[in-house]
């Protein structure tokens, strides 16, 4: 299948790599997600786990189940809930990564994580893009941040993982928003393309 | 629910009792349809009254405060910017000194004018005939207290005394009639807001449209904030590059067939694939 005329246009970057801020917000979005719904987890623990403080539950002393003050100390150990939250993050991202090629940010953004060679995410590929995570954490955020300086604009985890993060959608530049500064940006990079024009043509002349 | 408030909108049966009391004319079902239709204009009428005058009330006191913030603060009231329910026409082109707004001053005027000139008549009127009254009663009293004026007088008392309690008679009946269609007006005002929501609220061209308005909005938005983070993309490519003074990135490098496939197909058969790992 080949992208037709109508889906892909050259004014318009569908399928093009995805940028660091749409990026960054459907990141955001994703941790936004996660967050509330650890939040619900929590919640909804709580209450449950409130039932046992009481002498009996529902007729039948706490006593008569057996370890039950055994599953309280775990449930409550803060060991078993960091364990617990890693292993949330970890199967929604690689879920939804293997699943659909994207999180329910990323697909809010209009991006997808895709291998180098295109085709879907394999559960393998998503496990390992997961814990390409660590480096680009541990380098205090360079490793995200190399997605602007990058020609593919892929973060660490991507090199790693080998997958490009793509636009979904007939993306274009808003009209109004930040389009003088772009403008101004392009401007001075022609003025800088022609100086380097007529630096080595100087060069050239003066060699010959 | 409905038919309880309904309920409580008609007066109690004593009004009826006391309306039986009254002697009126036999109900015929022709009779009972016209009433109603009465009751239902006659009801409108004074609820319209009603809410216009409330209204005109609420109009009055916002009015009045305006004026009291403009001069606290030397802005006209019909000028006032942080207020959105005062007219957004500038003041100066209100009171221009055009020909048409001369004409249209002038009638304005004149309304007021007549209006404070009527009131002030009618209380000379008043006066005045006060003044007479005071002035020809010492005359007119021996006539009034002669052997002559008492059969007069009982007769004219009588007339009096029917005529007053034909008026008693209609007062009670206006009163309780204006309760019962005030009643109605008001049950025929609800059921039919009532029964206009339900209509929209039913008719599925108008849950559509109103689905579609909101999809459309929220896609809207989705839009926006897209377009400005792909130019947000832009600027902060060029805005590093120009800060680190990199080789500036003159357009996206095109990705590989495949992967440009990939943004359109959602999910590619398993087969087709060609992950390594």
């Amino acid at each position: 299948m080949t992208i037709s005329k109508q889906e892909k246009t050259s004014d318009n970057l569908l399928g093009y790599y995805a940028g660091f801020i749409s990026r960054l917000i459907a990141f955001v979005i994703d941790i936004a997600i996660i967050n509330l719904s650890l939040l619900f987890i929590g919640w909804f623990l709580g209450i449950f786990l409130s039932f046992f403080d009481h002498s009996s539950v529902l007729g039948a002393s706490l006593e008569n189940i057996p370890y039950i003050n055994d599953v309280i100390n775990l449930v409550l150990n803060p060991v078993f809930i960091a364990l617990f939250i890693f292993g949330f993050i970890f199967i929604y991202f690689t879920f939804f990564w293997s699943f659909s090629g994207h999180t329910p940010g990323m697909a809010f953004m209009g991006i997808r994580v895709v291998p180098v060679q295109g085709g879907p995410m394999s559960l393998i590929r998503s496990i390992l893009r997961f814990f390409a995570y660590i480096p680009s954490i541990l380098s205090l955020g360079i490793g995200f941040l190399w997605i602007i300086f990058d020609d593919q604009r892929q973060a660490w985890q991507d090199t790693i993982a080998r997958t490009y993060v793509i636009y979904t959608w007939k993306a274009q530049p808003d009209e109004k928003f930040l389009s003088q500064p772009i403008q101004r940006l392009n401007s001075q990079r022609e003025a800088r393309k022609r100086k380097k024009y007529r630096k080595n043509k100087r060069e050239q002349e003066q060699s010959s | 629910m409905e038919n309880n408030s309904s309920e409580a909108l008609i007066p109690d049966e004593k009004s009826d009792q006391e309306l039986s009391q009254l002697k009126f004319r036999p109900r015929t079902s022709l009779f009972g349809g016209f009433r109603s239709l009465t009751r239902l204009m006659i009801g409108s009428v004074g609820l319209g009254i009603d809410e216009f005058q409330r209204r005109l009330s609420s109009w009055n006191e916002e009015y009045q405060h305006s004026q009291i913030q403009k001069n606290s603060s030397n802005i006209h009231p019909l000028s006032l910017e942080n207020n959105d329910k005062v007219s957004v026409i500038p003041y100066e082109e209100i009171v221009s000194d055009k020909p048409s707004n001369d004409f249209r001053f002038t009638v304005i005027g004149l309304l007021f004018e007549t209006q404070d000139k009527f009131q002030s008549r009618l209380q000379t009127v008043s006066r005045a005939g006060r003044l007479i009254n005071d002035i020809t009663t010492p005359f007119v009293r021996p006539f009034t207290r002669s052997w002559l004026i008492p059969p007069l007088r009982r007769r004219y008392d009588a007339l009096v005394e029917r005529g007053e309690g034909e008026l008693n008679r209609w007062t009670s009946l206006g009163r309780s009639e204006y309760i019962k269609s005030r009643a109605m007006a008001q049950i025929a005002v609800e059921s039919t807001y009532q029964e206009t929501v339900d209509t929209l609220a039913k008719d599925p061209e108008i849950r559509e449209l109103i689905q579609t308005q909101g999809i459309g909005f929220a896609e809207e938005v989705v839009d926006e904030l897209r377009e400005r983070s792909v130019s947000a993309d832009y600027f902060l490519d060029g805005f590093v590059r120009a800060l680190l003074r990199r080789t500036p990135r003159a357009e996206l490098p095109l990705p590989p067939e495949g992967v440009q496939k990939s943004a359109v197909q959602v999910r590619q058969p398993i087969s087709e694939t060609n992950d390594n790992l």
